[in-house]
């Protein structure tokens, strides 16, 4: 078998400096491309003990020692939002964000059907489904990167910390952890045998198994190249601060990345630690606070670039409504969903069920499909429809996030 | 075993890329009389390189000139009718997983995620443990080619290990369930499969139960869809939703059994649908558990179900798009011994089809890993970091969520993410951090010249399929023949793309 006159140039000229030096100059040119950065929040999040429903009686009732208290004096008191909701304290960062316009809460959400297997959960919603059965066989992620197309950056999605995220599934999308070091300086002989094996696609024509490797790793090679000189770059850009902690560190990677390429359009990458079956009032303070201060630190840090940057963050489902023997909380449904950008309407969203009427009960209904929320920012801030990121979903709660 | 080296064709010819900082070549030995009689040629090298990276979970040093004496596809025929013998032995030591599901579950009980407790092993541990034990014996199983089946019945009856109790069942399934008919007869297994608590459980048809039973859900269609989708006909096999419904009733009332029983088949004649039932045109009369054993016969001896799994080993063996010739000549086999399975891959070895399908496919994360610690005499210490690592390259052991198992197509592989992950696996493996004890003075001896090691390492890593490329980036890095040199060089060629060919 032949490789293609194109397959063989983009490869072969992939490690070039030939290639880079086109793209940067392309990129110069190029329309900045909006991106979406999706944040799994993994083992399922007590949305009651983040947003908080303060304004119901029964909240109080059914968590006599874990519940954040209601706004007011007390100490570690929920931070007013509205007349039924509060924040937990730890999210104050988050309030500001919100009250500058940034963050939408998009609560009782969740998968169609109740699901409370992490595992089952996490895996339908990264495929973009409603149950197991039938699933697609590609995460919802590359769906939309297949959709967009090539916004002319070896980068255009890559995922940050873990290196198989199931929404990317399928797609040519980029780990940037997980690569073998060094990559970036050829005169390590590793780098430097990498690159030769890599480079010259002729070199193991006839045997497919070899060529079809050759392919992706150096296009693999190529991306994390880029990356690195990307990194480089990104050493002039105006300082920002960011939270120390990992995930902070993460945002501060992916942040850099949309300034200073304009060809990234998909970013995944995950915080988990959710899975609060124990002491969940110590377990979420330091939670909140790792999400609160770097999410808020990402979008400060966006700048001039914050007009076409959404960040999603989902997680597989809530949590029972009630606290269980051991202060903390079981597997339930509902949850909530924020997206956070300098375009979106911010505040509450979604339909409350209330805590009065409980699925199964013991569960917060998911009023609004998951896939009605990222729908919905796929098509405002991405352009691409609905049917193409979740084939066969029919679009139910009229959302205006965007 | 003493490898003999043909330093003619493979001598490095890159003289021209040593730099003047290189010392002067010492004068080299007189060679060895690497000429004997049973010195087998190149071709017969490259066939039996080629046998072993689709039948085995990839050559050893050394395994490739034995196998070549013999002569590759006797080889492969010779394994193929070899008897059966217990492996369990060696690994139950270390790995106390083989035990019955009741005892596991005493030993390793649930963690009560809201007693979580540092010191008692729980079922947690256990799944490390199952996987670990899956893993160790790919790589060091005796018997390869068994193992190689074991593993694809593995996938074809996929369970997913972290469903409900599948920890304490997974084990048995698999020794009792898949490994005896691995090599055997195709409805023997499925009705094994079928019985067995692991697919009750994780297709769901424990809780199935007939319509209007008292106190019951009603039917599960979920097992007996997949059993018809993905076990045997296939999803172009032609049957239709009604079909899926009346399988479901007709195995309604297999369950598990409850307390002191459980992690049993048991029957039970009150939750089963008793009328009669028509599947892809046959009628099932009323008949208890003998019914479903009827249905799965009735369906394991459809000519769909052939075609279906002969594509499925063709594709497993040969490549990710076979002849349909070929398909049509191992399913013939599969129809007129009525799904013999081993009868099946005999006509796969002695088919033209899969000797000149050399080097054809693209190796899964699993076939990579294993073949990686096999190629260079790897001693497996700690199989948690494998696990691991699969798991990273998006292909944990006994972790798919889905029934359809993983899939083989190099399409689903040749990924970016898992490329990069795949060259840094070569360079943790060979400097020790994988887990696996690695002598790479016994692989690539100090006081060998440059050509003999290039040598080495083109057939006992590489398999005889060395790119020019590949071999001048080899002859470069070998200038330097210190530990750190050769340990480099062995990197490099389990990170080279000939190396994920398969």
């Amino acid at each position: 078998m032949s490789l293609s006159r194109r397959t063989f140039l983009a490869g072969a000229g992939a490690l070039g400096a030939s290639r880079l030096l086109r793209v940067q100059r392309a990129s110069a040119q190029r329309p900045r491309s909006n991106v979406l950065v999706v944040v799994f929040l993994r083992g399922g999040l007590d949305s009651l003990h983040a947003v908080v429903p303060y304004g119901e009686r029964a909240y109080y009732t059914l968590r006599p020692t874990i519940a954040v208290p209601r706004p007011g004096g007390d100490e570690g008191a929920a931070l007013r939002i509205d007349r039924r909701f509060g924040f937990h304290p730890a999210l104050a960062p988050l309030k500001t964000q919100l009250e500058d316009g940034n963050l939408a809460v998009v609560v009782a959400t969740g998968l169609p059907q109740a699901i409370r297997s992490h595992f089952d959960a996490q895996f339908v919603m990264e495929r973009g489904g409603a149950r197991r059965a039938g699933i697609a066989t590609d995460g919802w992620l590359a769906r939309a990167q297949r959709l967009l197309g090539d916004a002319g950056s070896p980068l255009r999605s890559f995922s940050v910390g873990s290196t198989n995220i199931e929404s990317l599934a399928g797609a040519n999308a980029v780990a940037l952890d997980g690569a073998p070091r060094g990559l970036n300086d050829p005169e390590q002989p590793f780098t430097r045998g990498l690159l030769e094996m890599y480079g010259e696609l002729s070199a193991v024509e006839g045997n497919t198994g070899a060529s079809s490797a050759q392919r992706a790793g150096s296009q693999g090679i190529a991306s994390i190249r880029h990356y690195l000189q990307q990194q480089r770059r990104a050493r002039s850009l105006p300082e920002t601060s960011f939270p120390t902690h990992g995930f902070g560190r993460q945002l501060q990677t992916v942040s850099q990345l949309i300034r200073v390429d304009p060809g990234v359009q998909l970013v995944a990458l995950d915080l988990g630690g959710w899975d609060t079956h124990r002491g969940e009032a110590r377990t979420m303070n330091t939670q909140l606070q790792t999400l609160a201060t770097g999410l808020s630190a990402f979008q400060t840090s966006l700048g001039e670039d914050a007009d076409r940057v959404v960040l999603v963050a989902v997680s597989e489902f809530g949590r029972t409504a009630a606290e269980n023997g051991t202060q903390g909380t079981d597997h339930g449904w509902g949850t909530f969903a924020w997206v956070l950008g300098k375009r979106v309407r911010a505040g509450i969203h979604g339909r409350w069920p209330g805590l009065s009427r409980l699925f199964e009960g013991r569960d917060l209904e998911a009023t609004t499909d998951y896939r009605d929320v990222l729908a919905h920012v796929g098509s405002e801030h991405l352009g691409v429809s609905a049917d193409g990121l979740f084939p066969g979903f029919q679009p139910g709660a009229r959302l205006r996030i965007i | 075993m003493r490898i003999f080296v043909l330093l003619c064709a493979i001598a490095c010819g890159s003289s021209g890329s040593q730099g003047s900082v290189a010392p002067p070549e010492p004068p080299e030995p007189p060679p060895e009389p690497v000429e004997t009689p049973e010195a087998p040629t190149d071709d017969a090298r490259a066939e039996s390189a080629h046998a072993l990276r689709r039948f085995s979970f990839g050559a050893r040093p050394g395994d490739i000139d034995e196998t070549a004496t013999r002569g590759a596809r006797a080889f492969l025929l010779a394994e193929l009718d070899r008897e059966a013998t217990s492996e369990a032995a060696r690994f139950a030591t270390r790995y106390p997983v083989y035990d019955s599901p009741a005892q596991l579950r005493r030993r390793f009980p649930k963690e009560n995620p809201r007693t979580r407790s540092m010191d008692a092993m729980n079922d947690r541990d256990l799944m490390r443990l199952v996987a670990n034990n899956g893993l160790h014996r790919y790589v060091d199983a005796e018997h390869q080619l068994r193992e190689v089946m074991v593993d694809f019945w593995v996938n074809h009856f996929s369970v997913f290990l972290r469903k409900q109790r599948i920890r304490y069942t997974i084990v048995r399934y698999i020794e009792d369930a898949l490994r005896p008919h691995a090599l055997g007869r195709f409805e023997d297994m499925l009705v094994a499969v079928a019985q067995h608590p692991a697919m009750l459980e994780y297709l769901d048809n424990a809780s199935s139960v007939r319509e209007r039973a008292r106190g019951s859900r009603g039917l599960n269609e979920n097992y007996a869809r997949e059993l018809l989708e993905l076990h045997t006909l296939g999803v172009d096999g032609g049957y239709t939703q009604n079909d899926v419904r009346e399988a479901a009733r007709v195995l309604t009332g297999w369950g598990i059994g409850r307390n002191d029983e459980a992690f049993t088949f048991v029957f039970r004649a009150q939750q089963h649908d008793a009328r009669p039932k028509t599947i892809l045109g046959q009628r099932f009369e009323p008949g208890g558990v003998e019914e479903g054993v009827a249905l799965l016969r009735f369906l394991a001896a459809r000519p769909e179900t052939a075609t279906f799994l002969a594509r499925k080993l063709c594709q497993k063996f040969v490549s990710d798009a076979p002849d349909d010739a070929l398909v049509e000549r191992v399913a013939a086999r599969w129809r007129e011994t009525r799904g013999d399975i081993r009868a099946a891959l005999r006509i796969i070895i002695e088919s033209h089809e899969f000797w000149a399908s050399r080097g054809a496919m693209l190796k899964t994360p699993l076939e990579f890993v294993t073949s990686a610690v096999r190629a260079v005499g790897g001693e497996v210490q700690d199989a948690d970091r494998l696990r691991r690592s699969l798991q990273r390259m998006r292909m944990p052991l006994y972790g798919q969520v889905i029934p359809t198992g993983y899939p083989e197509a190099a399409s689903q592989w040749a990924s970016t993410a898992g490329m990069l992950a795949r060259m840094q696996f070569a360079r943790e493996l060979v400097d020790g951090g994988a887990g696996v004890r690695v002598d790479v003075d016994a692989l690539l001896p100090a006081d060998e010249p440059k050509a003999q090691l290039i040598a080495r390492l083109h057939w006992n890593t590489l398999g005889g399929q060395t790119s020019a490329a590949t071999r001048a980036v080899l002859a470069r890095t070998l200038d330097d023949r210190s530990a750190d040199g050769r340990t480099l060089a062995l990197a490099l060629a389990l990170a080279s793309p000939e190396f994920q060919a398969q």
